[in-house]
């Protein structure tokens, strides 16, 4: 069953093509990681598909719902969109008991789990804005699941991150895939995503393609020490 | 709706809270206080010299306490978060309900803690009564000829304290909206929250220059010496329509004209 699909997407900022004729089909249960430079267009196409901005042209559905005609933002998805975004003077607790609030489909218990699963203490009464920049990726993957999200929309859950910060992530995420959850993650970093994921895509130039052995090797050449695009 | 009323509450809430009982406290204090200095005729004036410094930094009163959230909200791209699990309208609306009324709620309460300590805390006041009631020959209050509403003031002072701080919790709720907006589409906090101050002080400033100082949104809030019988009730108005017009023209300006969205883009 596919849960989304992305039908010919195409979007422009000031005459400048970002994403061209995208077509992209993510069915449940399956995890998804799509690589790319810094600014290739990761995040806008991430933005098009939480219904965050529109494309110029083509179409989204989720769960075979029309973003923009059916529906408005997808249901029942987790979404981790740039860097982590919170209210700064607010604990991580407080900001997520904010957003369960608005649903009120879960209570603090299930708050404090997601906390506890993602490696955060949830009594810890630091501001966020104190916060290092792992505690933040943390604290946003905790947003994404908290509720039971089946569907996941990570973009670059591994940026910036110690190796120890790296390595929980890197654990949360193969948890969550055990889960059967649908994952749809970036990396400008190859190696990140190439573990967790069931397939694989580059986007470079506004063009989406899967990412092949050719591809890999003509890209991320092994003998390099860093597997990063750029 | 509910749901997102009671977490904007939450949110609001200990700001709220905490200035509505310092507002209460300060307004109680000067009204039991000033008045002493005063030769009054009513105990009810004594309310009016209390909160007359209230009255002049009540725009300040009506934003700070609720509009810096929307701030914060914007700058933290919070609101990313809120996309997938409300509607913009709604939580937005929902904002905007708390804001309005919780600045409402800050002004109606305090002032009418003021009215009640005017009234039935403070030692009463012993009248000295010089004006002659021209029919029947007896003293009467100067106010209940002089003061707006010298009627109901003098004889229903109760009813008309609360009516008043009833009015100046709506006219709170007013400019709580022009900060609310602001806070909307306005990136320095300092402008979210003085914006309204500022507002009211250059609408006061023009009208007094072109010699309409009836139609001050000060006046509205505090008539005490409001001539209702020369100018009419309109002018009263004419405050807060004004600044519901800016208001608009504030919205319109950050969203038609200058195209800047609530949410990040």
């Amino acid at each position: 069953m596919t849960e989304i699909n992305v039908a010919g997407v195409s979007k422009s900022f000031h005459g400048l093509p970002v994403l061209t004729n995208i077509h992209l089909e993510i069915e449940k249960g399956t995890t998804v990681g799509i690589v790319g430079a810094n600014g290739s267009g990761k995040s806008v196409l991430f933005k098009i598909i939480c219904g965050f901005i529109a494309p110029d042209q083509g179409s989204i559905y989720v769960r075979n719902k029309q973003l923009g005609k059916d529906i408005d933002f997808p249901e029942h998805m987790g979404v981790l969109i740039d860097s982590p975004a919170y209210i700064s003077i607010y604990s991580g607790f407080k900001n997520l008991k904010f957003l369960a609030d608005i649903k009120r489909n879960i209570g603090t218990d299930e708050i404090r789990e997601a906390m506890r699963i993602v490696g955060l203490d949830p009594d810890l009464k630091t501001r966020v804005a104190d916060y290092s920049l792992g505690m933040k990726q943390k604290l946003g993957i905790a947003q994404a699941i908290m509720e039971g999200q089946d569907i996941l929309i990570l973009d670059e859950p591994f940026n910036a991150l110690d190796y120890q910060t790296y390595n929980d992530i890197k654990e949360i995420m193969l948890r969550l895939k055990a889960e059967n959850k649908t994952m749809l993650l970036t990396s400008h970093n190859y190696e990140d995503l190439d573990s967790l994921c069931d397939v694989l895509y580059i986007i470079q130039g506004g063009h989406l393609e899967q990412l092949t052995e050719e591809l890999k090797r003509k890209y991320f050449r092994r003998e390099s020490s860093s597997t990063s695009l750029y | 709706m509910k749901n997102l009323l009671l977490l904007e509450w939450t949110k609001l809430k200990w700001p709220v809270l905490g200035t509505l009982i310092t507002l209460t406290l300060a307004v109680s204090i000067l009204t039991g206080t000033l008045y002493r200095d005063y030769s009054l005729e009513k105990d009810l004036e004594a309310w009016e010299i209390g909160i007359s410094f209230i009255v002049f930094i009540f725009p300040i009163i009506a934003v700070i306490p609720v509009c810096w959230l929307m701030y914060y909200e914007r700058k933290d791209k919070f609101l990313w978060y809120t996309l997938t699990r409300v509607s913009k309208g709604q939580y937005i609306l929902a904002k905007w309900i708390v804001v309005a009324s919780s600045s409402f709620v800050i002004m109606f309460v305090a002032m009418s803690f003021g009215v009640i300590t005017a009234l039935y805390i403070k030692p009463d006041i012993i009248p000295k009564l010089y004006l002659l009631d021209s029919i029947t020959g007896q003293p009467m209050p100067r106010s209940e000829k002089y003061h707006f509403m010298g009627s109901f003031f003098v004889h229903h002072p109760l009813r008309y304290g609360l009516l008043l701080s009833f009015w100046q919790g709506i006219l709170s709720a007013i400019l709580a909206t022009l900060g609310f907006v602001f806070s909307l589409y306005i990136r320095n906090i300092f402008v979210i929250l003085t914006g309204p101050f500022i507002y009211v002080i250059v609408e006061n400033f023009i009208l007094n220059t072109l010699n309409l100082k009836p139609y001050r949104i000060y006046i509205s809030f505090n008539p005490d010496s409001y001539n209702v019988k020369r100018f009419g009730t309109f002018p009263l108005l004419c405050g807060p329509l004004l600044a519901l017009l800016f208001i608009t023209f504030v919205y319109i300006y950050y969203r038609k004209i200058k195209k800047v969205t609530v949410y990040p883009s």
